[in-house]
């Protein structure tokens, strides 16, 4: 399709000049008209050609594979349908003999000839980029998820020509937010700063790819290729945590006065805590002397020590085979809802006394791919676990089995495909469903037979355009239904349900 | 079936990004038109048709209507036009010139479809710069300065629309943008303006010299041919009274026209010669018992019937002016090559009539005066011939003469030996007669000259505006300058020091430097990297924060401001430092 489309765009060069001067000669009096007015259009045509053949040379000898073919490729939508326009304006002149489509057909050749020509000699090749310097920052570098971030970008000793204007665009985020600029001639060999909102960014660690550039004429007909500028921008969007309600469920029976195990202290040791007196306590723990000041009567709490172990980890189950490669939106929206979850329950863990260790499998960006990582959960470095749940992403590398433990340490495992693991039949499993926790991916909405899906004048409304994006979102919603297949779960009794309370996570049993 | 594009289009701001094209546009037509009006006269329904579907075009375009939606629209509109319109409006234009009108419209507002968005406007003025043509392929210079204004419209209409898209592709797309906040030039090079304006001027001068040259030889005349010149050809009706009479004869006129989409043109009226004969002009093509009965009636006065008087009689000699004109075969103009004149004309055909002064014929009617009528009643100008006297009349039935004897025929006024030098009316050796009934359009008005001169004056008008605002620049900017340096009049302390300020801000813009607007003085001090700048900005902020100033500060800031200036403008070439001299405003 895109060699379909990239020959019918080489062949405008061509074809529609032909038949011009095919028509042309054909005319009455075509002696006067070759005489005049054919040596001018030859003339232009063949200088146009020169020069994009001279272009194609150069990019040829630069050994990039298609730099070639991105030179040719020099028409806009707008300058080939300007070609064929013209060209068929001719025809029709000489069909119908009005004067007004010759003109027309005269003046839209010579444009376009002269706008090729033009941007051939001066804006292709890299004479305009070889004093350029393209910085590129998200500011601020790091910010927490929801936060606004701004793209900033400084160009520097950009040729631009006169007649041209600077195209610039890039993606700093994936699946994030497309900037897009323009600078005129003004910003010749001229320093200027570029900013854009690109509102909340989605948790992770980001390295912005290159902004693509290029240069196209005033007129709109022509444009160089493209290149890429601007690269070396990372930046990292924490997650934000939530608050966990009911993690002391994870920790196993007990963790109230009712079932709590009384410590062995000294008489003078203890917290002494204290309450008042309920029907049903213990007599014995009557705290007397309170009684008498506070007259009314006060017990005495135990001293107690949660029945859970000390030490959890707390597993991020992050394997899914082929997620990352899905199109839609599900799998980052369900994977940050994980990270949430895995970093809430953490930190209500940690605040009743447990140690937690978080694992999972990341990109240490070392080049070897994801490997299984392990951090503690400190309050007084929350940042770290943080930054660990910034990095963490799907990966297909490190099954859940290579990242649990043997023996006899608690385990919790926050997943969103909760299932029985034979080795480890004591896991406790959070699970947080996708159904839940995901939008549904953009709707392919019934296109108004009457109105426009965008502003007339924007390139958009072209029916390739539409099919491309008709085809884009529906294959986002062929891989939602694939990456809803992959989640697939068959939850054990007894495990965990997160599900969002206003805007906190209640961790609901399931029977 | 799509997925909702994500915009940040406002309707203000859609709008707002329309506006120019939509405004060029409009300038284009209604230009066209009212030069076109100017030249040709009442075009009701152009003007009717043009800004009706205009409006419709624009108003569905910028609704984002799609084009068969429009193109129901249209339809329903001109069936309602064809309905309802008046009978002395010619629907025909109407129709014509709204549907394209309306198509084109839209199209200007659409993606790629500029060149067939601007062939409405270009028909338009194409009526005029054809009417300059005369049934030529060759423009006179007001058609070639029409042609070069449609061109370089043609190149500014591409390029509001290219800003218009830019505009719209920054701002919306099927997939979520970013929104732009701002963008400043830093630092820029000097003397890119020229560059930028020299662009310009030599696009629009070669698309305009491409357009001029070429386009006239792609341009097809038409004829037409119509049956209404009437020529002499040999009928002799052997009278033996000199010359026969012209008799009546339809001839094949070919006018031709440079063909255009609007049957509205005019052109240029051109006749086969015919072989030479001569004749003589005859109210209408008379047989001889009729001529006979006419000159017994002219006799005895009772039924003087004069040539011309009713208007048929036709004369082939002349030229442009109508030939047959005048019954009296007055058709020639006088600026003719040999035409006649009137009174000569009226000499030569009229058997019974004499012009003043000449000789009366002996034969008056005894108890009434003759019912002649003078001269000047009888052609007061020469008129056109309707297309419908062609076909002769049935002739009056003759009174009966009256009873006296016939004295014998007196020697007819002879009209093949006229007394004064101008030319025989010999048919056949005029030149090509103008058409007396095939056209009714008034010919085109010589305003070419007085509209050149006009236009010739404005622009002058406006170039020696800009001479002389050009040329005021420097002095303007001089006098600031001294100002800045050393007050005209006593300023504070404070005003001192900003005034300096200005002097070294003069001076980084003609380097190239540009101060954005959230930037301190400081901030500025430190990107620029000049140490003269950076005193200037302590200064400055001590004065603007009214932190006492110490007595040199003033002397400092005044020799540093002078310092950085110098420096700044020593960076640049002597042509950018020329330039600067005329750039306003100067920071």
């Amino acid at each position: 399709m895109i060699a379909t489309n990239r020959a019918f765009r080489l062949v405008t060069l061509i074809v529609p000049s032909l038949v011009a001067g095919w028509v042309v000669l054909q005319a009455q009096g075509g002696e006067q008209v070759i005489r005049a007015a054919a040596p001018v259009l030859v003339a232009l045509w063949f200088a146009m050609l020169g020069l994009i053949a001279l272009r194609v040379r150069d990019a040829a000898r630069s050994l990039e594979a298609g730099a070639a073919w991105e030179v040719l490729d020099i028409l806009t939508g707008a300058g080939r349908a300007t070609m064929w326009t013209a060209s068929g304006a001719i025809l029709l002149a000489m069909l119908t003999g009005w004067a007004s489509l010759s003109v027309l057909g005269v003046l839209g050749l010579g444009c376009v000839y002269l706008a090729t020509g033009w941007t051939a000699l001066v804006a292709t090749g890299d004479r305009p980029w070889r004093r350029a310097t393209v910085t590129r920052a998200i500011l601020p570098e790091v910010s927490t998820e929801g936060e606004p971030l701004r793209e900033e970008l400084r160009l520097e000793g950009i040729h631009i020509p006169a007649g041209m204007r600077l195209f610039a665009t890039g993606r700093p985020a994936r699946r994030g937010v497309v900037t897009r600029y323009a600078v005129g001639a003004e910003g010749n060999d001229a320093e200027v700063v570029l900013e854009s909102s690109l509102g909340p960014v989605a948790r992770g660690e980001h390295r912005a790819a290159p902004l693509g550039m290029w240069f196209g004429d005033l007129f709109g007909l022509t444009r160089s290729p493209v290149v890429y500028r601007g690269e070396a921008c990372a930046f990292t969007v924490l997650p934000r945590t939530t608050a966990v309600d009911g993690v002391r469920e994870l920790l196993g029976a007990g963790g109230d006065a009712a079932t709590s195990v009384q410590t062995e202290r000294m008489p003078t040791e203890g917290t002494f805590r204290i309450r008042e007196y309920v029907p049903g306590d213990d007599m014995r723990r009557i705290h007397w002397v309170r009684s008498l000041q506070a007259n009314e009567l006060v017990v005495r709490l135990p001293d107690e020590i949660p029945p859970a172990d000390p030490v959890v980890r707390l597993v991020l189950d992050n394997h899914l085979w082929g997620a990352e490669a899905l199109t839609c939106l599900a799998p980052d929206q369900l994977f940050d809802a994980l990270v949430r979850v895995w970093l809430g329950v953490g930190k209500a863990l940690l605040a009743t006394g447990t140690r937690v260790t978080l694992v999972t499998a990341v990109d240490r960006g070392t080049g070897q791919g994801f490997l299984p990582m392990e951090r503690s959960m400190s309050q007084r470095a929350p940042r770290e676990a943080l930054k660990l749940g910034a990095r963490a992403g799907w990966q297909s590398t490190f099954a859940l089995d290579s990242m649990l433990q043997t023996g006899s340490v608690r385990q919790v495992v926050v997943s969103c495909r909760p299932r029985p693991i034979a080795a480890h039949p004591d896991l406790v499993w959070v699970f947080v469903p996708e159904a839940t926790w995901t939008s549904p991916e953009p709707w392919l909405h019934v296109a108004d037979a009457i109105k426009l899906p965008f502003p007339s004048g924007s390139a958009d409304n072209r029916l390739s355009r539409r099919h491309r994006e008709r085809q884009r979102v529906e294959t986002m919603w062929r891989d939602r239904m694939m990456f809803h297949q992959m989640v697939w779960w068959r939850a054990p009794s007894g495990a965990y349900l997160a599900a969002p309370v206003q805007g906190r996570v209640a961790l609901q049993v399931i029977p | 079936m799509y997925a909702p594009p994500h915009s940040q289009l406002t309707p203000k701001r859609r709008d707002r990004l329309a506006r120019p094209v939509v405004l060029l546009y409009w300038l284009l037509l209604a230009s066209g038109l009212g030069l076109y009006t100017w030249q040709a006269g009442n075009t009701f329904e152009l003007w009717v048709g043009a800004i009706a579907g205009t409006v419709l075009g624009h108003v569905t375009a910028l609704r984002n209507l799609r084009l068969w939606f429009v193109m129901v629209l249209v339809a329903v509109a001109v069936y309602v036009a064809v309905m309802l319109t008046p009978h002395h409006v010619e629907s025909d234009t109407l129709c014509l010139t709204f549907v394209p009108a309306v198509v084109c419209a839209y199209a200007s507002l659409s993606d790629r479809w500029s060149l067939a968005a601007i062939w409405f406007p270009a028909v338009i003025w194409m009526l005029s710069i054809l009417d300059r043509a005369r049934g030529t392929k060759e423009v006179d210079g007001f058609g070639i300065v029409l042609l070069g204004v449609l061109a370089v419209g043609f190149v500014w209409f591409l390029r509001v629309r290219e800003s218009r898209r830019v505009g719209i592709w920054t701002q919306i797309a099927p997939t979520p943008l970013a929104v732009a906040s701002s963008s400043a030039v830093l630092k820029e090079r000097a003397g890119t303006g020229i560059m930028r304006g020299g662009w310009t001027l030599g696009v629009s001068a070669l698309t305009f010299a491409i357009t001029a040259w070429i386009a006239p030889h792609l341009w097809k005349l038409e004829t037409l041919h119509r049956q209404a010149q009437q020529q002499a050809h040999h009928h002799a009706p052997g009278m033996g009274l000199g010359l026969p009479c012209c008799p009546m004869e339809d001839l094949d006129v070919t006018r031709s026209r440079v063909r255009e989409y609007l049957d509205l043109g005019r052109g240029h009226d051109e006749s086969t010669p015919v072989e030479e004969l001569d004749c003589r002009a005859c109210p209408r093509a008379e047989t001889l018992a009729e001529a006979r009965v006419r000159f017994e009636l002219s006799l005895s006065g009772d039924f003087a019937i004069i040539g011309g008087g009713s208007g048929d009689g036709y004369y082939a000699g002349g030229y442009g002016g109508g030939a047959g004109g005048g019954g009296a075969g007055g058709g020639g103009l006088d600026d003719a090559p040999g035409g006649y004149d009137t009174a000569q004309a009226a000499q030569s055909t009229l058997p019974s009539h004499a012009p003043p002064g000449d000789v009366a014929p002996s034969y008056q009617a005894p108890t009434s005066p003759p019912l002649q009528p003078s001269y000047e009643d009888l052609h007061p100008t020469p008129r056109p011939v309707e297309p419908q006297h062609v076909t002769p009349p049935t002739p009056p039935t003759p009174p009966t003469p009256p009873r006296v004897t016939p004295p014998p025929p007196a020697p007819l006024p002879s009209i093949a030996a006229p007394p004064a030098p101008p030319p025989p009316p010999i048919a056949s050796t005029a030149p090509p007669a103008a058409p007396a009934a095939i056209e009714t359009r008034p010919e085109p008005r010589d305003l070419g000259g007085s509209l050149l001169h006009w236009l010739a004056v404005l622009v002058a008008f406006g170039v020696i505006y800009q001479v002389v605002s050009l040329s005021l620049r420097p002095l303007r900017r001089a006098l600031t300058l001294r100002h800045l340096r050393s007050p005209f009049w006593a300023e504070t302390v404070d005003q001192r020091v900003s005034n300096s300020w200005q002097l070294a801000l003069v001076g980084l813009r003609d380097g190239g430097w540009r101060v954005r607007a959230s930037e301190t003085p400081t901030e500025l001090a430190r990107r620029v990297g000049d140490a003269d700048l950076e005193r200037c900005a302590t200064i400055l902020e001590r004065a603007r924060y009214g932190i006492q100033i110490d007595a040199d500060d003033l002397t400092t800031m005044g020799t540093a401001a002078e310092g950085v200036y110098d420096a700044a403008r020593g960076k640049v070439s002597p042509t950018a430092r020329a330039a600067a001299w005329l750039r306003w405003p100067l920071v």
